[in-house]
């Protein structure tokens, strides 16, 4: 117990802050480096967006149709409930009949709620 | 200063800078970028304290779902592009009053008060104990707020379809 | 407990009865039935529970005074879906979420009553307060709804984080969530020996309730949200849950923080001067009904917190539970007249009294009992928060003040009066009233008089 203690204090996070700054380090070194020692001809050709040749049109910024906010907004939720199955599913055992009667429930309104989107046509993508 | 503290003031860091950037940036996509940064640091905070299930949650939910969805309304309702508006200098200052009055407010208490050490050992967060909690029905447990969480989450989720489902007469 | 549970069902239950019950008219009938059922349910755990207190999962105590309070609130709400339920149909296109969002928050009124526990003092607030935001915005083509629906979202999700943060200090000191718990109670036993991180908590606690029933210097977001809100669900909102977050505030700081009162005491009487000034004066300005609602039910809380104030009193357990009724009904019935009516304006309610007999006098036994004018349920309501501050001891010259801004208050509802029945209009119509609607408000005015009568009804 006290090995494992010793196993997994904040200090075993070290390697993976050492890896952080090289990565970071190296990006820093190569795009200095490209901008210090590369050659600069700066015309308006070359300023502007890159879209396949051709020139670009209005912008590229209008608003989103509410249907991807919506599927966001389902998604989010759904991806909460899914979490709280995980502790469950860990100790799927030992929480016996009590804990499987708990989850049903909290499924069933998790079903109930899904079949409801589903029915109510909020998934359909086009009209 | 140990390795460990090096993390902690790394992470803390870059929670707070990139949160003072979210607040002070005067465009709207950038400050949501900047958010992102300071909920993964969260989540390092949570890996350091070694939370890992927290930390998950804090990166499934936050910075994969929330994110997302703040973006998607940044593009659903203005022209992202733009900056926004500066604020009068009289409300800049209140504001910066306000903020440091409550953060002051708190921060005194915490540091006064002293925290006495628990006897008993502490719980370890591990997951098989968030389960053998979250899903407990002797007291002690939380299978109750379990199941009102669902209630909860089914609440919010018709709220979705009525706010932003588009009702068949609405066609555009 | 079955109450909570048959809420959360019939919240499921109104949401499918929207995708398979094509007529409106049957959907009315399905939620009329659930709240009802919800009714009887109500009765029988209070039947259950008036031996002796049960307390679930170590989560919530079930016990003779909040299964009472269910009863009434359920009885209220019953009041409020009879009135109002074809006004709620005819709000847009999503009746029945509008019905399962009721019962939603229904769910969470249940848990305010009955939590031992602050995490399900956070899920009640929250499943009161999101379909709430819900509901505020339904009237999605009109932009004052909007506005309302996103200032609510905004300032009540702000709110409901200094109350997470208050109870995140309050757990730093005692290290327990469960307010029956030895830590808990250890902590606020008495003042010297309290830390002064409860001591923030409790007053990051108290804004955050401060907010939620709309308590002056927080009170800016209600008349907004009220006024910007679909008539339908307005008078919801400023009576059912109002007075359920009151009973939540009661609960936490009778119970829990009753021995360290002298710590917020003080706060709680600054909040009731200036709610009730705010509240008072400036509904005398409002040149629209709704409006002048919206400020009244802000002064009616100014009036609600002394039941706060006077702690551990019999009295004012007793009056928290006669005001809600009677301000709930009173408000619901001066509603139920304001949403039948064109112009909202009190020009628009010129010669009502000709034209509407009935709905004239049920607004007038209202709005009296809102002034609290004796025989009406309103009078002794004033008179029993009012009476239990006075029991204390302490602070007499709020009530005293009190009494004057109850004064102030009747220039106001008198207004009103005056239009209905002394000047001569039109009193233009939106909808007429079946005789259902009047046989109803006649029902209601009747249980306002009999409460002013007898107020030891509603006392269980």
């Amino acid at each position: 117990m006290i090995l494992l203690e010793a196993f997994s204090t904040p200090v075993n996070y070290f390697p993976i802050l050492i890896q952080l700054v090289l990565a970071i380090g190296f990006v820093i070194v190569m795009m200095g480096a490209t901008h210090l020692l590369g050659p600069k001809r700066k015309t308006t050709d070359k300023l502007e967006n890159f879209e396949c040749g051709i020139e670009q049109e209005g912008n590229a910024r209008q608003p989103l149709a509410v249907k991807y906010f919506l599927v966001a907004i389902l998604f989010v939720l759904f991806d909460v409930e899914v979490i709280f199955f995980y502790p469950y599913a860990i100790n799927f055992r030992e929480l016996g009949w009590n804990g499987f009667i708990a989850v049903v429930m909290f499924v069933a309104f998790f079903i109930l709620g899904f079949t409801y989107i589903i029915k109510k046509g909020a998934l359909n993508w086009e009209d | 200063m140990n390795g460990a503290n090096i993390l902690f003031y790394l992470l803390a860091a870059m929670i707070l800078g990139s949160g003072l950037l979210a607040v002070t940036t005067r465009q709207l996509f950038r400050a949501a970028i900047y958010l992102l940064f300071s909920l993964i640091g969260m989540a390092g905070m949570y890996f350091w304290l070694q939370y890992e299930f927290i930390a998950a949650v804090q990166v499934v939910v936050y910075v994969g779902g929330i994110t997302v969805l703040i973006i998607f309304s940044i593009f659903l309702t203005q022209q992202a592009g733009e900056k926004m508006l500066v604020k009068k200098t009289g409300q800049q200052i209140f504001a910066a009053i306000a903020a440091f009055c409550g953060f002051a407010l708190v921060m005194v208490q915490i540091v006064q008060n002293n925290f006495t050490a628990t006897k008993n050992l502490s719980l370890s967060p591990s997951v098989t104990n968030i389960g053998n909690q979250m899903l407990g029905v002797d007291k002690g447990g939380y299978a109750l707020p379990f199941e009102v969480v669902s209630i909860l989450l089914l609440a919010a989720l018709i709220g979705s379809i009525v706010i932003a489902l588009r009702t068949p007469t609405q066609t555009s | 407990m079955n109450a909570i549970v048959l809420s959360g069902i019939w919240g499921v239950v109104m949401m499918f009865a929207g995708l398979f019950l094509k007529s409106s008219k049957q959907i009315q009938w399905t939620a009329l039935l659930g709240i009802i059922a919800l009714l009887v349910v109500s009765i029988l755990d209070y039947q259950a529970h008036s031996v002796q207190a049960q307390t679930y999962f170590g989560m919530m105590t079930i016990d003779v005074y909040t299964s009472w309070f269910s009863i009434l609130i359920t009885a209220c709400c019953a009041m409020y879906l009879l009135i109002f339920h074809k006004d709620i149909a005819a709000v847009g296109k999503n009746e029945a979420e509008y019905f399962a969002l009721i019962f939603f928050v229904m769910c969470g009124v249940y848990l305010l009553a009955s939590y031992s526990n602050l995490l399900i003092l956070f899920l009640g607030i929250e499943i009161l307060s999101i379909p709430q935001y819900i509901l505020a915005g339904s009237d999605k083509e009109n932009i004052k709804s909007n506005e309302a629906s996103l200032k609510y979202f905004l300032m009540g999700a702000f709110s409901t984080g200094l109350l997470l943060m208050g109870m995140t200090l309050i757990y730093g000191a005692t290290g327990s969530f469960d307010i029956t718990s030895e830590k808990f109670v250890g902590q606020f036993e008495q003042l010297s020996s309290m830390s002064s991180l409860s001591f923030v908590g409790i007053l990051l606690l108290l804004i955050s309730f401060g907010f939620k029933v709309s308590a002056a210097p927080l009170h800016l977001w209600t008349p907004d949200v009220y006024d910007g809100s679909p008539t339908a669900f307005t008078p919801f909102m400023a009576t059912i849950v109002k007075v359920s977050v009151f009973v939540a505030f009661i609960r936490l700081f009778h119970f829990s923080f009753g021995n360290v009162s002298d710590a917020w005491q003080i706060a709680i009487a600054s909040m009731i001067v200036l709610t009730l000034i705010i509240g008072n004066v400036t509904a005398v300005y409002q040149q629209s009904l709704k409006r002048m609602m919206a400020y009244s039910s802000i002064a009616q809380a100014g009036f609600m917190l002394f039941s706060i104030f006077a702690v551990n009193s019999t009295l004012a357990y007793k009056g928290i539970l006669l005001y809600s009724v009677v301000y709930s009904l009173a408000s619901i019935g001066v509603f139920a007249v304001i949403i039948k009516m064109k112009d909202y304006t009190y020009d628009g309610f010129n010669g009502l009294a000709k034209k509407q007999p009935v709905l004239a006098f049920t607004a007038t036994v209202c709005l009296l009992s809102l002034v609290g004018i004796p025989l009406t349920g309103g009078f002794f309501a004033k008179y029993f928060v009012l009476s239990a501050v006075v029991e204390q001891g302490k602070y007499i010259w709020i009530v005293v003040f009190a009494v004057l801004m109850a004064a102030i208050s009747a220039y106001y509802y008198f207004r009103v009066i005056r239009s209905m029945y002394f000047k001569t209009g039109e009193a233009a119509m939106h909808t007429e009233p079946t005789t259902w609607d009047k046989t109803l408000l006649i029902l209601n005015a009747m249980i306002i008089l009999l409460l002013g009568v007898l107020p030891s009804l509603v006392f269980g």
